[in-house]
C-alpha cells in the first residue's frame, strides 16, 4: 500500500477518535448545548483539551517507542527504558511529599520533567561506552535506583501524599494546562517528527546494527545517542503532562511495524497517528465506563491493548 | 578487594550505629498508646490524658500531646517501640497491616480497633473509652453532649427556609479525590446544611472533572490543605470557582477527624457558609 494511503487511513481513524472524544464523556450533552450564550460549554471545552492532550501524549509515546525499538533492535523496548519513569516518579513524589506542590499547579509536572531529564542525563553521564546495550543497562540501573529512592520517600509520607503520588503514577490526561503544557509538547512532537523523517534512512540502517550503519556512512554512535536522547525527551514531556502511561509506546509501534513493514519513512507518521487514536479511545473508555469515577488511562491502555496485541500476534503467526 | 572490605566494614558500622540509636521510653503501668488523632482527642476530652504514654505522628491536638513520644504513624504502629513501652492498651481505628494487632496481643498488650467514619461510630467509641479508661460518667456526659448537638443541627436543617447547598468536598486536587456518600465530611456537611454532589460513590473516590462540571456544585469545601485551585486551569470552568465560592474550613482537622471537636467544626462551617451565602443566613446558627 502506498504511504499516502496508509497515512490517510490513520488520519481518518485519529480524527474519528478525536470527534468521539469531544462527543462522549461522563455527561450527555446534546449538540444544541455545545455552545451556550455564544461561549463554548465548559464540559465541551474540557473534553477538547483532554482529547488534544491524549492525542499529543499518545503520538509522542508511539514515536518514542518506535525509535527505541529501532535503535535498540529490540521489540520489547519502550519509551521509559532510560530511567524516565523512575526519574519522573521520583521528581513528582518530591514535589508532592516534600510540599513543593503548594507552589502551584505546574510544580508537580515541572518536578516530574526535571526528574526524568536528570535520570536521562545521569544515564548518559554514567555510561562511558555509549553503545545501545550499555545505555539500556545503564537506564535500567538508574531507573531502579530512582524507584528505590521513590519507595523511601513514600515510606516517610503521609497517606494523602502517598495517594497523590500513586494516582499521579497511574496516569491521566484530565489535568493538562493547554498553554503551559500542551502547546510546548505539540511543538516538540512536530519538531521531532520533522527530524526523524529527515533521518528515517539512518534509522533504517541502524536497525541492521551499528556496524552495518557505519559501513553505509552513518555515524552510528552519535546517531544512537541523539535518537535515544530525543525519544527520551519526548517520553519525559509526556510523563510530566499525564503521568506514567504504559503500553502505548510499547505496542502501538510494534503493531504498525508488523502491519506495514520496517521502513521508518513509511511508518513514522502512521505510528504517531495510531498512538494518538489509541490513547484518545482509551481515554474515552476510561470516561464512559463509570460516569462518576474515572478509570486511569494507563490501566485502560493495558486492558484494551493486550488482547488486541495477542490477537494480532496469533493472526500473523497463523498467516506465516 | 581491600576497598570492598573497607566498604563492608563502614556499612556494618553504620548499620550498628543506626540500630543502637533507637530511643526507648520507660512506660507507666496501664499506659495507653493512641494511633488515631480522633481517639487521642477523645481521651483528652474525657480527662484521661495522663493515661496516654505515646501517640501517632498525626496526633497534634490538644497542644499538650505533642510532648508525648510517637509510636508510629496513623494506624501504622512501630511494633518494637510499642513493645519497649509496655503499654496496657493500644487504640486505633484500624491498622494498615492487620497482623500488627496479633503481634501486639501475643505480647500481652490489649488492642482495641474500631472504625470511626460517622456519628454512630463516634458514639460507640465514647462508650468504649468510658469502659476502657474507667470513666463511664464522663463518657455519658460526652454522649449526651454529642446527641444534643447533633439533634440541634438536625432541627436547624429541617427548619431551614432554603434548599441545602450542593457541595463538592475536595480532599486532594490532582487527581481529584473527594468525600463520598458515607464519609465523615458527607455527614458533617449534611448537618451544616450541605448536600454532597457525590451520591453513588462511597469512601473517598477519585472523580472526573466532567462530573463536577455536570453537577455544577454551589460551593466547594476545600480540604486539600496547602493546595491551590487558582493556578490549576482545569478548575477555571467550574462555576463555584468562577464566583469565588470555594470555602476553606477554619480548622479542617475538626471536620475530618471524628473527635469531640467536630461539632464546633460544623458550627464554624455553618457560620462561614452563612457569610458566603447571605440568603441562607436564616438557616445559620
Amino acid at each position: 500500500m502506498k504511504t499516502a494511503r496508509i497515512i490517510l487511513i490513520y488520519l481518518v481513524a485519529a480524527l474519528a477518535a478525536a470527534v468521539c472524544g469531544v462527543l462522549f464523556g461522563a455527561a450527555r450533552i446534546p449538540l444544541s448545548e455545545f455552545v451556550q450564550d455564544g461561549a463554548l460549554n465548559p464540559i465541551v471545552e474540557l473534553r477538547i483539551v483532554r482529547t488534544a492532550a491524549a492525542a499529543v501524549v499518545g503520538a509522542s509515546l508511539a514515536v518514542s517507542g518506535l525509535v527505541f525499538q529501532a535503535v535498540l533492535r529490540n521489540s520489547l523496548a519502550e519509551p521509559f527504558l532510560l530511567g524516565v519513569s523512575g526519574g519522573s516518579g521520583l521528581g513528582a513524589a518530591c514535589a508532592i511529599i516534600l510540599g513543593f506542590s503548594a507552589w502551584g499547579f505546574m510544580s508537580v509536572p515541572l518536578f516530574a520533567l526535571l526528574g526524568a531529564v536528570a535520570a536521562n542525563l545521569l544515564v548518559f553521564a554514567a555510561v562511558r561506552k555509549r553503545s545501545a546495550e550499555e545505555l539500556l543497562l545503564g537506564g535500567v540501573m538508574i531507573g531502579t535506583l530512582a524507584s528505590s529512592l521513590l519507595m523511601v520517600l513514600i515510606t516517610f509520607s503521609h497517606s494523602h501524599d502517598m495517594a497523590g503520588v500513586i494516582w499521579w503514577m497511574l496516569g491521566s490526561v484530565q489535568n493538562v494546562d493547554p498553554a503551559r503544557q500542551l502547546v510546548p509538547a505539540s511543538v516538540l512532537l512536530a519538531a521531532a517528527l520533522v527530524f526523524l523523517l529527515a533521518k528515517a534512512g539512518d534509522i533504517d540502517l541502524l536497525t541492521f546494527g551499528p556496524e552495518y550503519a557505519w559501513n553505509h556512512g552513518v555515524n552510528a554512535r552519535t546517531m544512537t545517542v541523539l535518537l535515544l536522547a530525543l525519544a527520551s525527551l519526548l517520553a519525559a514531556v509526556t510523563v510530566s503532562m499525564a503521568g506514567i502511561i504504559g503500553f502505548c509506546g510499547l505496542v502501538v509501534p510494534h503493531i504498525v511495524r508488523r502491519l506495514h513493514g520496517g521502513s521508518h519513512r513509511k511508518i513514522l507518521i502512521p505510528a504517531a497517528l495510531a498512538g494518538a487514536a489509541f490513547l484518545m479511545l482509551a481515554d474515552i473508555l476510561g470516561r464512559v465506563v463509570s460516569p462518576v469515577r474515572e478509570l486511569p488511562v494507563g490501566m485502560v491502555t493495558a486492558a484494551v491493548g493486550c488482547p488486541v496485541f495477542l490477537w494480532l500476534l496469533n493472526r500473523s503467526r497463523a498467516g506465516s | 578487594m581491600r576497598r570492598l572490605f573497607r566498604f563492608f566494614f563502614v556499612f556494618a558500622a553504620v548499620c550498628l550505629m543506626a540500630a543502637c540509636s533507637g530511643e526507648t521510653e520507660e512506660a507507666a503501668p496501664g499506659g495507653v498508646v493512641s494511633l488515631s488523632p480522633a481517639l487521642t482527642e477523645l481521651i483528652c476530652h474525657l480527662g484521661r490524658e495522663e493515661r496516654l504514654i505515646a501517640r501517632s505522628t498525626a496526633c497534634d491536638w490538644p497542644e499538650s500531646v505533642k510532648t508525648l513520644p510517637t509510636a508510629g504513624d496513623f494506624a501504622e504502629p512501630e511494633l518494637e517501640r510499642i513493645l519497649a513501652m509496655k503499654p496496657a492498651l493500644v487504640v486505633s481505628n484500624e491498622f494498615v497491616n492487620p497482623k500488627d494487632a496479633d503481634a501486639l496481643r501475643q505480647a500481652g498488650i490489649a488492642v482495641e480497633l474500631h472504625p470511626c467514619d460517622g456519628f454512630d461510630d463516634y458514639r460507640e467509641w465514647v462508650v468504649r473509652m468510658g469502659r476502657l479508661l474507667d470513666c463511664p460518667a464522663e463518657a455519658d456526659v460526652e454522649l449526651k453532649r454529642a446527641d444534643a448537638r447533633i439533634a440541634g443541627f438536625e432541627a436547624e436543617r429541617k427548619n431551614a427556609q432554603t434548599k441545602p447547598l450542593r457541595a463538592l468536598y475536595v480532599i486532594w486536587d490532582s487527581p481529584l479525590l473527594t468525600a463520598g456518600a458515607d464519609s465523615l465530611p458527607d455527614a458533617v456537611g449534611r448537618l451544616a446544611g450541605l448536600e454532597n454532589i457525590v451520591k453513588t460513590e462511597k469512601g473517598y473516590p477519585s472523580i472526573s472533572l466532567e462530573f463536577v462540571l455536570k453537577e455544577d456544585p454551589d460551593v466547594i469545601v476545600w480540604f486539600a490543605h496547602g493546595k491551590d485551585w487558582k493556578s490549576n486551569p482545569s478548575w477555571h470552568g467550574i462555576r463555584a470557582v468562577q464566583t469565588n465560592r470555594v470555602l476553606i474550613p477554619r480548622d479542617d482537622s475538626a471536620l475530618l477527624r471524628p473527635g469531640p471537636r467536630m461539632f464546633d467544626g460544623i458550627a464554624d462551617l455553618k457560620a462561614d457558609l452563612g457569610k458566603m451565602f447571605p440568603v441562607n443566613e436564616a438557616a445559620a446558627p
